[in-house]
């Protein structure tokens, strides 16, 4: 089980370092096209898009796992103050109501993904399926990150909880 | 409906579900309600977050977080203590200043709370500054990393309203430039008053040391805004060379980043823009729902009731602002806010521009406000002081960034001038 989470978790960062890394990448190698070599690089939209949308839910499928995501912290504050148990179970609770509604964006997600197969992009002419199936892939990511983080406070003793949002 | 949408909205943020996903269940609930498929979700979902110009976010992030780590604080630091480090309260201009500098490669205030707080704080306190005062001057100062451009919100303005970032980015350029020298302005008085330390004036040599120093890190600056301005690049590219331009000074002449450790700053950028970009996708599909209810109708016909002074409305709205600002962060307030106010723009004749710098400045004041002031929050960890006792000495420099928020409203034209001048 632990290693699976693991295992998960590194996946997930590769990607995310990936993505980043080749965003940027391609992003100065279009300027370098477009001054020295006088060909603007027609691809590199669609595709700095693309690494966009999939670097948007494996970032959140990251912001997750540590708990980053922006959210009104007074409740947690206040059950923080009475009782670590009760914030356990306060996290439980919550991480299950959103994980089941993933589920569902999920389900979603898949279908708009086939249902929109047939159409292109416009300049590379890749099958729309790729663009839509991006978001349900990283959600998937995000639940099982988010689980390990349930298995964490649960079966762990030693607590791994930095919960500090940023942005 | 309203009620709903809105209350439904605040009440399962207030339970403490992260924001993004109040959007997503009430904007669901509301779909289920109204018999509209589900399928719409992931369709927002996906187009959200494609919008090119938020590619920006991530570039601009990872530009300020390479500088942070290559050391540059530290450099823009000494070069600010040679300049201004003789004046009284010298250590505390040199916090406001190395800011300023900081803020033009930077997009973001946490970076710079981060990165100049940590060096200026304990520095302060050495030389005999109250520990509440060298926070609060820090965290105030940090507030113009998203004034002066690049900036976050600004990108975020001008991914919704659709018009130009560089003409958002040079809009916030003299406003930043007014709030730090203001604060300038303050600190040195409070310091008189205090008589806090002055330190020997730097030699010509040590000056030109420190200038030597970071020269090749300020440099940075002049790819940024000057590449923008003068139209070399466009937003995104000054981005993508400012990130290369950093690496490589950090890694090759600093010597101060191993390649070892780029992931571990990579991973904290794209967590950061994780969290940004999520709110971002969902909230394109909150405010679809708004505006498919007319809510940016019924608020607008409830501002134009109140007055038919546009000036004045412009106020009642910053004041809105400044509330929503003290409970929500700055981005999640503005994807809620901009979609709504955007057809009051037209409606009530402002420029696009000086409306929405005025909207970011507004809610950036929340920042440094409990209960979700998150540079506030940064800083009390930083500096060991809890949140509530750097208010009584926030108060000042509240008033300064007040004070320049209604400079900026009542006089558009330092917003406007600029840009004018530039794009003609």
């Amino acid at each position: 089980m632990e290693r699976l989470f693991n295992l998960t978790s590194t996946i997930v960062r590769w990607i995310c370092l990936a993505l980043l890394l080749g965003l940027t990448v391609i992003v100065f190698a279009k300027v370098l096209f477009r001054y020295l070599f006088n060909s603007p690089l027609i691809w590199s939209d669609e595709v700095i898009m693309l690494a966009l949308l999939a670097l948007t839910y494996f970032g959140a499928a990251l912001a997750a796992e540590s708990r980053s995501h922006i959210s009104v912290e007074i409740a947690e504050n206040i059950l923080k103050r009475w009782s670590t148990q009760a914030l356990k179970i306060y996290h439980l609770i919550s991480d299950i109501f959103i994980i089941a509604i993933l589920f569902i964006v999920i389900y979603f997600g898949v279908n708009i993904s086939i249902y929109s197969k047939s159409q292109q992009t416009d300049i590379l002419l890749f099958s729309y399926f790729w663009v839509y199936i991006v978001m349900p892939v990283g959600i998937v990511f995000m639940i099982l990150l988010i689980t390990r983080r349930i298995y964490e406070d649960w079966f762990k003793t030693s607590e791994v909880n930095n919960n500090t949002g940023r942005a | 409906m309203i009620t709903y949408l809105i209350a439904g909205l605040f009440g399962i943020m207030l339970i403490g579900l992260p924001v993004a996903f109040a959007m997503l269940i009430i904007g669901g609930g509301y779909l289920i309600w109204q018999d509209i498929p589900l399928m719409l979700i992931p369709q927002f979902m996906t187009e959200g977050a494609m919008i090119y110009v938020l590619i920006a976010i991530p570039l601009y992030l990872f530009a300020g977080a390479i500088m942070n780590e290559a050391g540059m604080s530290h450099r823009i630091i000494r070069l600010c203590n040679a300049v201004v480090g003789h004046w009284r309260g010298g250590l505390a201009l040199v916090n406001v200043l190395s800011s300023m500098l900081f803020a033009g490669m930077s997009g973001e205030a946490v970076a710079d709370t981060a990165g100049v707080g940590s060096v200026m704080i304990p520095a302060m306190e050495q030389d005999g500054y109250d520990t509440e005062f060298s926070a609060a001057v820090t965290v105030s100062s940090a507030v113009i990393g998203p004034i002066i451009p690049p900036s976050v919100p600004m990108i975020l303005c001008a991914a919704l309203a659709s018009t130009s970032v560089g003409r958002m980015f040079i809009g916030g350029m003299i406003p930043g430039i007014l709030f730090g020298v203001f604060l300038m302005v303050v600190v040195y008085i409070i310091s008189y008053k205090r008589s806090y330390p002055t330190h020997q004036k730097a030699t010509r040599k040590e000056l030109w040391v420190a200038f030597k120093d970071s020269i090749l890190g300020l440099f940075t600056i002049v790819i940024i805004l000057g590449g923008i301005f003068t139209g070399i690049f466009t937003p995104i590219e000054a981005a993508g060379v400012a990130v290369v331009y950093s690496f490589l000074l950090g890694w090759l002449v600093y010597r101060a980043i191993s390649l070892r450790r780029l992931p571990e700053i990579a991973l904290e950028v794209t967590k950061t823009t994780g969290v940004i970009m999520f709110i971002i996708a969902l909230a394109k599909f909150y405010s679809f729902i708004l505006t498919r209810e007319q809510i940016p109708q019924h608020v607008i016909q409830f501002l134009m009731g109140l007055s038919n002074d546009p000036t004045v409305i412009m106020v009642i709205i910053t004041l809105g602002l400044f509330i929503i600002g003290c409970f929500l962060s700055t981005t999640p307030a503005l994807m809620l806010v901009v979609p709504v106010l955007l057809p009051l723009v037209s409606e009530a004749g402002y420029d696009l521009v000086h409306f929405f710098v005025v909207v970011t400045l507004a809610l950036l004041l929340g920042t440094l406000t409990p209960p979700v002031g998150i540079n506030l929050y940064l800083v009390s960890t930083i500096s060991g002081v809890p949140a509530v006792r750097l208010l009584r000495e926030l108060i000042p420099f509240y008033l300064v960034l007040i004070f320049v928020i209604l400079l900026t409203l009542f006089v558009p034209w330092i917003v406007l001038a600029p840009g004018a001048f530039i794009y003609g």
